[in-house]
């Protein structure tokens, strides 16, 4: 699971949770892959992107490396910044670990980097 | 119903038909090729877009923009998988809770998904959960299976659909898909799909109904072959009631709303749903081509404003998607508007069909339009429609327990015809809506039937009482030399020639004779002459089944009748009327029952009646044999246990009667009262009168001969050639050798004689049976036994008698356990019988052929040779006469050994006293014994000769020399044993008790080994290992040599033995030494049975080695399993073994012991064959006693034709070789059979094997299907937020490109 795809995940359709995000992260084992970097696509995604919540993350499984605990301004042409953010968003893979709702303590376990974010039927 | 309730239903569904087939499939099973359509709408997004595919599958459309970002999110662990290999970005989840933040995707793809959804509100909710995480202006694209497709029409909305692979999705040619189909159906209608998580599970259970299902699918073909002219109201009635029962009680188990009733109730009023149907129908013969994945039918599934109801019409369900099904539908539509008018005024039957087709029609009409009704409505008529189904569902059984025709009992089988036709008349009734007035009548109507019935079977044989005796006397003297004599021309030939008989069976050779003699007998006028062939061979099942039933008579009767309607009817006039010779070959089964219906009244009558006459006295045994007979069987197949010590009992004195009765007839009643007394006074008295007074029972039979004399004379008289007189004798020989009742025989014959003589007293007055008793020729006799036929009506008991003893051959072979039953009256047939009740039917039928054979030696090769010719069945019947010879008795060798002769001068003199009646007769008969008296004694002496050969040339023989090595490496073998143990132990975890019990056994054996020394039991256990040694290589060296093998044995076994022996428990070195004694005095016989015993002796050393190796080493799994069968047969023979020996000592407290310590031993060697099982995975459980029970016979018939190869003839032996030669095929076969049977057996168990074994599982989605519009129609409706951009059909589907839109609520 890719920190971008982690920055869309909510728990909100379980019952009792408002929000459900971000979900955090209990990784217990990251990996690296190289992504080729483009960024006019990294700067559309960074649209969308809950920065707060990629920064939390990427802390979260000890991979922040100098990543801005703000967004930058004008991050479209600040091609450093998006390198990170591309490294933070696409780079890093949680392969095994767990998300946790963070109003439920709910946990989703991330297996072979593939969140099981399927609920039971009492949790819907 | 609750929303609870229907949401678990869909997510049953979902999970059972979506979740999990999809987790069983691969990724072949995926469709690879993306839409275009799909594609370009990928692509069209712009760059930077985050794009999560909901139901990704394998990932196809992942990677179709580069510029995109692609979460995948799919349900199946499996295919997720398979998407994350591809790099891809996958999620887990569940459309219905789609686990993103509100608004955060630019696009969502949903390809083929919210068709896997069972309910609308489900799917309504996977479309907001897809808009919800839409983004503003976000775009999405769903596609689902159209209704409406190019190559298969649906008709419902919910279908299951077979899934083998993408590519026989098309292929018409689906073999597993029909009865998947069935399956699927069925298991949806008992609510067993909620718990078949796992289609293995529900395939397991899909192996049961296929049949059924065929069955079915051959109706429904037949129906709509013919479906204009048809007439199998019957079929249609079954079948409609069996798809009634079960979809009623699987409908009661899943379903609260019987919905088929209401369709039922609506049969009469819904025109418009006719026409609904008829539009319906007629694409239905389209799809011929696409008949087998046609999808399975799920009816109201989602009512979308009624209910979640999962429903199948009845016609659906049968055959949801077979084209037959759609015949009768159609043709029901077809004629709808007739079969109403018609219903009536037309023929019942035609009425039927077509309320039949009405109510399916009317099913599939309603179910079709279900969303048309109201659930509140529905609901209103199930309560009647409830009633209605009790009612329907108790109809079937009433006319399996009906009986409403007057109850005559004399004519049974025309009331049972009646029956017949009151059912049908039932059935169709059943349409109509006949009903509570007309049931209760029916239903008081059977009731009394059946009263009358059981009380006319008291009637009836109380009325009969007078007649018995003479009917008996007549009916089963006439019947029994009539049969006879064909018995003997029969034998004849096949002796002559052999190749003649070869390819007739012996059973049709019964047939044929049973129907002259019907033809010829035939008294009943009521009974057509030309059922005769039929009747019988339609019996034949009928009558297996029917020794299972220890219920009365009727009822087994009754049910044959409804399982089998046809066949059911014929076999019960047939039956009931004993006449026909067809009956009587069965009768012995059904007697089981009449004597348990009215033992009590016949035998004291029968006592009361011949208490003045002694010859008379000898009657009681008839019906007690039959008693016997009866209660023996059934326990064999677990009657109830109190008539067992009974049965056994009056089977002992039988014989103690027979041999006493000539000298004092009062004796008989005293020893029928003695009955009751233990088995060992039985067993002492049979064994004084066996050893001592055996040839005394001849002299008497001699004396008593007479009678018989007379009655063969009368009976078949006539031809009064020698031949014709000895084959009377004969016939009994050929008896005795398929059935073993050789002394049995002559006592009834003795009886009967006796009878005769008292009908002759009391019939003398009878022009008839004057006649009859002079007329010598042979039709005469046909003659009169219709002149019998005026008493006819009583004629049943007696030819009962008949059946038991004639035919026992025949149901032997159904049956093993009826050997046994028929033969009470020898008495090694008592030690059998004593030993099969322990056994339980192991060793029947061995020991019975004992006595008799030395008596018939040459006869019984004969016969043998006849037999070899005949079915298989047949064969293993008469492969026990060989082995017989083992079984003898040495010290009563000699006895027996005289007896032959006295036999022969018996017979001699038997039939010298019809000198009287034909002087002919006399001289043919006394040249005929004196050549059956030469020809023993040159077989004897012959023997002899082979016998001594064999010894001196035996020791040369290799077996010898790797006997002997292996006694040397008896510590060597023990030792391995023991690792054996070890092994077996860690192997065989599973079965603990198993283990235990071999640990023990093999300690035993262990300690044997080792010490030499046996307790009995041990010695028992090994004993009977080493038998199957013992065989198993007796069986090899005939087929290397098939004479030297018994001499070999002997010769190599008794140093061993003797040598063991001595260290050996009291009892068996007495029997030891008496063995060896007997081996060395006596001759041919007494060898043979001396290395038996010795080869169970010495059975140990070369068990021991053989099973230690192979266990270890495990090398061939074959040879344990014949080790292993060859035990069970061991064990037979060993038993009996120890019981001869018991017997000729006179102990029978001893055979007690013996017995139940075989019993022991044996159960061990079952617990070690299935250890070995376990070991070997070769061989399964030692369940299966009958291919035990075939491989016994083979054994023994293997020796049995190695030591009967000393008969004189060339031809014979060549035929033995052939013989021998067929058992060792014979073996091969049974060893593949049995591997075979425990294959199944254990796949059975497994789903993993079943899988290997049935082949392809084919897997069933679930699918909604959606009409035109549908899809769009839920958005607009449900979805607000999304706006429909364009709507079109792709690819089977229909597709949807929506864009997610602000909506404004004011």
């Amino acid at each position: 699971m890719k920190l971008i795809t982690h920055n869309f995940l909510s728990s909100k359709c379980m019952k009792g949770v408002n929000v459900g995000f971000p979900l955090k992260i209990s990784a217990s084992d990251v990996k690296v892959t190289e992504v080729d970097f483009n960024p006019e696509f990294v700067a559309r995604i960074m649209q969308k992107i809950d920065y707060p919540a990629l920064y939390t993350a990427t802390e979260s499984i000890g991979h922040l490396e100098d990543l801005p605990k703000q967004m930058v301004e004008n991050y479209e042409n600040d091609e450093h910044f998006l390198k990170k953010v591309h490294h933070a968003l696409l780079q890093l893979e949680v392969i095994n670990g767990e998300l946790i709702c963070p109003e439920t303590g709910r946990k989703f376990p991330i297996t072979n980097g593939i969140p099981n974010m399927l609920l039971n039927e009492d949790e819907i | 119903m609750s929303s609870k309730e229907k949401t678990a239903r869909s997510v049953a569904l979902e999970q059972t038909y979506v979740h999990d087939v999809y987790e069983q499939l691969d990724a072949e099973g995926l469709h690879n090729e993306p839409w275009p359509k799909v594609e370009q709408f990928i692509d069209e997004l712009e760059p930077g877009s985050i794009v999560c595919d909901i139901g990704c599958g394998n990932g196809k459309y992942l990677d179709i923009n580069k510029s995109i970002f692609n979460i995948g999110a799919e349900r199946s662990f499996k295919l997720s998988n398979i998407a994350r290999e591809k790099q891809n970005e996958v999620i887990i989840l569940d459309n219905l809770s789609l686990p993103f933040r509100d608004e955060s995707l630019d696009a969502v793809i949903s390809i083929a998904v919210i068709h896997h959804f069972a309910s609308t509100e489900r799917r309504v909710c996977a479309l907001q959960e897809l808009s919800r995480v839409l983004r503003i202006g976000g775009k999405l694209i769903i596609s689902a299976w159209a209704m409406e497709q190019s190559h298969r029409k649906f008709e419902t909305q919910d279908v299951l659909v077979p899934w083998h692979l993408p590519k026989q999705i098309k292929n018409p040619d689906f073999p597993i898909s029909k009865d998947v189909f069935d399956y699927d159906v069925l298991s949806i209608y008992n609510g067993s799909y909620y718990n078949a998580k796992e289609e293995s599970n529900t395939n397991f259970k899909s192996q049961k109904e296929i049949n059924k299902k065929r069955n079915k699918f051959r109706k429904r073909k037949s129906l709509s072959t013919d479906s204009d002219s048809l007439t199998g109201s019957e079929t249609c009635y079954s079948f409609i009631r069996r798809a009634l029962q079960k979809l009623s009680g699987g409908r009661r188990l899943a379903m609260n709303r019987p919905w088929f009733l209401e369709n039922w109730s609506n049969c009469t009023k819904t025109n418009n749903q006719k026409k609904y149907m008829d539009t319906d129908v007629c694409d239905c013969y389209d799809c011929i081509e696409n008949i087998k994945d046609l999808p399975i039918e799920l009816r109201r599934i989602d009512d979308f404003d009624v209910q979640l109801d999962i429903k199948f019409n009845s016609a659906s369900t049968t055959t949801m998607s077979s084209f037959n099904d759609v015949s009768i539908r159609s043709k029901s539509v077809s004629n709808l508007r007739l079969s109403e008018t018609e219903c009536r005024s037309v023929s019942k039957q035609s009425s039927m069909d077509e309320d039949v087709k009405s109510t399916k029609s009317e099913d599939v009409s309603i179910a079709s339009t279900n969303s048309l009704k109201k659930p509140k409505l529905v609901k209103q008529k199930k309560s009647i429609c409830e009633d209605e189904m009790d009612e329907l569902l108790d109809e079937p059984k009433d006319m399996t327990s009906s009986n409403n025709s007057p109850p005559e009992y004399k004519v049974l089988h025309e009331k049972y015809h009646q029956k017949q036709r009151k059912s049908v008349l039932k059935q169709r009734s059943l349409n109509e809506e006949l009903m509570s007035t007309d049931r209760l009548k029916e239903k008081e109507q059977l009731k009394r039937n059946i009263q009358k019935q059981a009380s006319l079977n008291e009637e009836y044989i109380t009325q009969r009482h007078v007649f018995d005796s003479i009917k008996d006397s007549i009916f089963t003297s006439k019947g029994f030399h009539f049969i006879k004599m064909e018995f003997t021309n029969k034998i004849k030939n096949s002796t002559t020639n052999i190749e003649k008989v070869a390819g007739s069976s012996l059973k049709n050779g019964f047939v044929r004779i049973f129907q002259n003699w019907k033809n010829s007998d035939l008294i009943s006028p009521t009974i057509p002459e030309n059922e005769s062939m039929d009747t019988f061979r339609k019996k034949l099942p009928y009558i297996e089944e029917k020794p299972n039933e220890n219920t009365e008579r009727r009822s087994s009767k009754e049910e044959s009748s409804d399982s089998s309607k046809d066949s059911s009817l014929q076999s019960d006039t047939s039956v009931d009327s004993e006449d026909s010779f067809a009956s009587v070959i069965y009768v012995p089964k059904s007697e089981n029952m009449s004597p348990i219906l009215s033992p009590g009244p016949i035998s004291p009558r029968w006592k009361t009646t011949t208490a003045g006459s002694s010859l008379f006295s000898s009657l009681p045994n008839s019906p007690k044999i039959k008693q016997s007979s009866c209660p023996t069987s059934p326990k064999f197949k677990q009657l109830p246990l109190s008539l067992y010590p009974l049965t056994k009992q009056m089977s002992n004195p039988k014989p103690a009667t027979d041999f006493h009765f000539c000298e004092k007839a009062d004796n008989e009643f005293s020893y029928k009262d003695v009955a009751p007394s233990t088995k060992r006074q039985l067993n002492k008295t049979l064994a004084q009168k066996y050893s001592v007074q055996q040839i005394p029972k001849f002299r008497r039979t001699v004396n008593n001969t007479p009678s018989m004399a007379n009655q063969a004379v009368e009976t078949k008289s006539s031809t009064s050639n020698s031949n014709n007189t000895t084959t009377i004798e004969i016939p009994i020989i050929t008896q005795t050798m398929c059935e073993s009742p050789e002394p049995k025989e002559t006592p009834p014959v003795d009886s009967r004689n006796e009878r005769l003589k008292k009908i002759r007293e009391i019939l003398s007055k009878n022009p008839n049976f004057g006649s009859r008793t002079k007329d010598k020729s042979f039709p005469i006799v046909r003659r009169s036994s219709i002149t019998n036929g005026k008493v006819e009506a009583v004629a049943k008991p007696l030819p009962k008698l008949l059946n038991l003893e004639l035919f026992n051959p025949a149901v032997d072979d159904l049956d093993s356990d009826s050997s046994c039953i028929s033969s009470p009256d020898s008495i090694s047939d008592n030690f059998m019988a004593i030993n099969c009740e322990k056994q339980s039917t192991i060793g029947l039928p061995d020991a019975v052929y004992g006595p008799v054979y030395p008596m018939k030696k040459t006869l019984l090769e004969a016969a043998a040779d006849v037999a070899n010719s005949l079915d298989q069945t047949v064969q293993k019947v008469i492969k026990y006469s060989p082995k017989a010879k083992r079984k003898v008795d040495t010290n009563e060798v000699m006895s027996i050994l005289q007896r032959k002769y006295v036999d022969n001068e018996v017979l001699s003199e038997s039939f010298a006293w019809p000198e009287n009646w034909n002087e002919e007769c006399h001289k043919h008969l006394t040249e005929f014994a004196e050549q059956i008296s030469e020809k023993l004694l040159k077989q004897i002496d012959h023997y002899e000769e082979k016998n001594e050969a064999c010894n001196e040339s035996g020791y040369s023989d290799a077996y010898i020399a790797r006997l002997s090595e292996e006694l040397n490496d008896l510590t060597k073998i023990s030792s391995e044993i023991q690792k054996q143990n070890e092994y077996l132990n860690k192997l065989s975890s599973k079965d603990k008790k198993l283990m235990q019990k071999k640990e023990r056994q093999k300690k035993l054996l262990c300690d044997q080994c080792d010490k030499q020394q046996l307790g009995s039991t041990c010695k028992e256990s090994s004993r009977l290992e080493n038998c199957t040694c013992e065989n198993r290589s007796q069986s090899d060296i005939k087929f290397k040599s098939l004479k030297n093998v018994s001499s070999d044995n002997t010769a190599s076994t008794t140093p061993s033995t003797t040598s063991s022996s001595a260290t050996l428990v009291k009892d068996l070195e007495m029997k030891l030494n008496g063995h060896d004694n007997i081996s060395e005095l006596s001759s041919c016989s007494s060898n043979i049975n001396a290395s038996d015993s010795n080869g169970f002796e010495e059975d140990p050393i070369p068990l021991n080695s053989n099973r230690g190796p192979r266990k270890s080493l495990t090398k061939n799994g074959g040879k344990t399993c014949e080790n292993t069968n060859s035990g069970t047969k061991a064990l037979s023979t060993s038993s009996t073994f120890n019981k001869s020996t018991d017997s000729s000592d006179s102990i029978e407290s001893v055979i007690s012991n013996k017995t139940g310590q075989g019993k022991e031993s044996s159960e061990e060697t079952k617990s070690q064959r299935s250890l070995d099982f376990s070991l070997t995975s070769n061989e399964g459980s030692t369940a299966s006693l009958a291919s035990n029970m075939e491989w016994k016979n083979i054994k023994t018939t293997t020796p049995g034709g190695g030591t009967t190869s000393d008969s004189k003839k060339p031809r014979l032996q060549n035929t033995k070789k052939s013989f021998n030669n067929s058992s060792m095929d014979e073996l091969s076969e049974k060893l593949l059979a049995e591997h075979n049977n425990e294959k199944s057996s254990e796949s059975l168990d497994s789903i993993q094997s079943e899988k290997n074994s049935g082949g392809e599982i084919t897997f069933h989605r679930y699918y909604h299907v959606f009409r035109e519009g549908e899809l769009d129609n839920l958005i607009e409706k449900y979805v607000e937020n999304l706006h429909i951009i364009s709507s079109y059909y792709d690819h089977s589907s229909w597709c949807i490109i929506a864009e997610k839109v602000r909506v404004w609520t004011i």
